[in-house]
């Protein structure tokens, strides 16, 4: 099956039951992670974006019905038996969090809870497992770790927080990293630090990387290759350098301009008018006509189907149908 | 934060909990009464004057006097001796019970806040029948079923007492598991019984501790009720409730035989009711931020 393809969603939905009625919040998503890939998952809140992520470890809350492929090196995730999916978890596929105070248990001591990962999968200890965290917090170019070992996490800072996270998904040496916000909780100059240990450790471990964010600074610095969501369906799909000089869907045209660029021209920033659609009763066809420029009559009936813009550059519109 | 700030707060939440409770006077008088009564427990043997069951038939009914402190009661037996060994049986009785109350309505409660569904109603709704009793009649009604002695009134009290445990162990866990850190312990592959009894039991521990501080005194008056009733502790035992259940003949001739044992029974609750509220206290703060 090695076709350099290491994860692979295949029309994947995934409806939550909820009082108000059934939201459908993913309509249909697949995509996939080539080996030693960055691939970022970009949109703004509310668009899908964490929930593909938490899917793939099947961390969706019990109102949730997902239907679809998820194939982790060949092996559908959503029909294994949960005593294979915890073997999975953090050993294979290992998730870092948005806020890295509430993902460290407050009650324990950053070390107990990095050495926990050694025993739920029964890693092999070369020497003591003090020796074995310190070196993986040394990894993460942790300030003293010796030390930070006894730390409680509310010792920490932000940064440090987030670095004891990491090291602790590096125990398992998982082949795929799913990084939800990483960053979005920390300083700007910390920012920077944690995007660049997380890019060496890629090299350094032989990761593929998942990166859920709405920050197109995040993605032109890490990513290779950007899935742009909106409403919980793909609009556009390519290389980052396509997508960024080469924008098709008038949803990611009008996201890049609505970006603060700073230093190239002086501009007024533009927003994309109307709201994010109700997702229990979300527009027929391309969800995102109701707010789109070049809205026609087909886009309201018909879910665009992907169109080639070039090698690796797909765009889900119907306006490139004609052209 | 300062280097130094941050040595201030590098303590675990225990060391901080226990600083702030050693400013509450009330909470530390509590403490020092109880490790007396601990220690009067233990050494009851070596300090009582007499045997608690020696009977002294020609001194019967004494006043307190030099030879007997406390006084005698109907068959002559001294009872400071009676009072000290009673401390033994009050602090077995409500350090045992709030432990298998604590043991049965923590797990309970844990299943029940963490699973949800069916499970969380059925046992919520067990637990609103067993609280709807008051706990005495409801221990009561267990040890007419069971018998009277002091073991069987433990366990009737224990399966009076659980619910408070489980409710508040339900809400504190259907709140802890909805925190990141229980996420990221699935996301790492830890399974569900690790996650409630290392991640969240963990993380309900100080609630549970100042439910136990306060179940304790609660125990030991319903044990002391039930033998009041004839229905725990059977004689000889120098048990408290036992010894002001007979000495109520003879109050009007003899009021120092309820005193004694009706004081030991409000300064030992009072003790663990200052220690359980300075808890409370000290805890608190630490929850809120």
């Amino acid at each position: 099956m090695n076709d350099g393809t290491l994860l692979k969603i295949e029309d994947l939905y995934i409806n939550f039951r909820t009082d108000e009625g059934i939201a459908k919040v993913i309509d249909g998503v697949s995509l996939d992670i080539k080996y030693g890939e960055v691939l970022a998952l970009m949109g703004e809140t509310g668009c899908g974006k964490s929930t593909v992520a938490k899917s793939i470890l099947r961390l969706l809350p019990k109102n949730a019905e997902v239907r679809g492929k998820i194939l982790f090196k060949g092996t559908n995730i959503l029909d294994l038996p949960e005593s294979e999916l915890r073997k999975i978890r953090g050993k294979e596929i290992g998730m870092i969090f948005q806020d890295p105070l509430t993902a460290l248990n407050p009650v324990f001591i950053v070390g107990n809870q990095i050495s926990e990962m050694f025993k739920i999968h029964k890693l092999r200890i070369k020497k003591t497992i003090l020796d074995e965290v310190v070196e993986l917090l040394k990894n993460v170019r942790m300030p003293d770790p010796q030390r930070r070992y006894y730390s409680y996490p509310f010792e920490l800072s932000g940064g440090m927080r987030q670095r004891a996270m990491i090291a602790m998904m590096l125990a398992g040496r998982p082949s795929l990293l799913i990084a939800d916000e990483p960053t979005s909780a920390l300083d700007v100059t910390i920012q920077a630090q944690i995007l660049k240990l997380i890019m060496d450790l890629r090299n350094d471990y032989n990761m593929s990387i998942l990166l859920i964010t709405h920050d197109p600074g995040v993605v032109a610095e890490m990513a290779d290759r950007i899935v742009i969501m909106y409403a919980g369906q793909i609009a556009e799909v390519g290389p980052v350098r396509d997508i960024f000089l080469n924008p098709q869907h008038p949803y990611t045209k009008g996201l890049l301009r609505a970006l603060p660029l700073g230093h190239k021209e002086e501009r007024e920033l533009e927003n994309i008018p109307g709201r994010v659609p109700n997702l229990i009763e979300p527009p027929p066809g391309c969800r995102f006509h109701p707010r789109c420029p070049h809205a026609m009559e087909k886009c309201k009936k018909e879910k665009p189907k992907p169109v080639v813009v070039s090698n690796e550059h797909f765009v889900f519109c119907h306006l490139l149908r004609g052209g | 934060m300062t280097e130094e700030k941050r040595r201030a707060v590098g303590v675990s939440m225990w060391k901080l909990t226990w600083r702030r409770f050693r400013k509450n006077k009330l909470a530390m008088t509590g403490l020092v009464i109880l490790c007396i009564i601990i220690a009067i427990a233990i050494l009851a043997p070596v300090i009582a004057p007499y045997s608690p069951v020696e009977q002294h038939l020609e001194d019967r009914l004494q006043p307190p006097s030099s030879k007997y402190l406390f006084g005698t009661d109907e068959l002559g037996r001294d009872i400071l001796s009676r009072v000290l060994y009673g401390t033994q049986i009050a602090l077995r009785v409500g350090v045992l019970v709030a432990l298998i109350s604590a043991a049965i309505g923590v797990t309970l409660g844990l299943i029940s806040g963490y699973y949800g569904g069916i499970v969380d109603e059925v046992l919520m709704r067990i637990v609103d029948i067993v609280w709807s009793f008051p706990s005495l009649i409801l221990a009561l009604a267990i040890v007419s079923i069971l018998g009277p002695g002091l073991i069987n009134a433990m366990v009737a009290i224990a399966l009076t007492m659980w619910a408070s445990y489980a409710r508040i162990v339900r809400g504190e866990t259907l709140s802890v598991r909805e925190e990141l850190y229980i996420e990221a312990a699935r996301a790492i592959g830890e399974s569900d019984i690790r996650i409630l009894f290392s991640y969240i039991l963990p993380n309900v521990m100080s609630s549970i501790l100042v439910l136990i501080t306060y179940n304790i005194p609660s125990a030991i008056i319903v044990a002391a009720s039930l033998s009041f009733l004839g229905l725990g502790a059977q004689p000889p035992t120098p048990d408290w409730g036992l010894m002001l259940s007979t000495a109520r003949t003879y109050l009007t001739i003899a009021p120092w035989y309820s005193i004694f044992p009706g004081v030991a029974i409000m300064i030992t609750v009072l003790a663990f009711n200052f220690i359980g509220d300075g808890l409370r206290d000290a805890i608190q703060p630490e929850r809120v931020s």
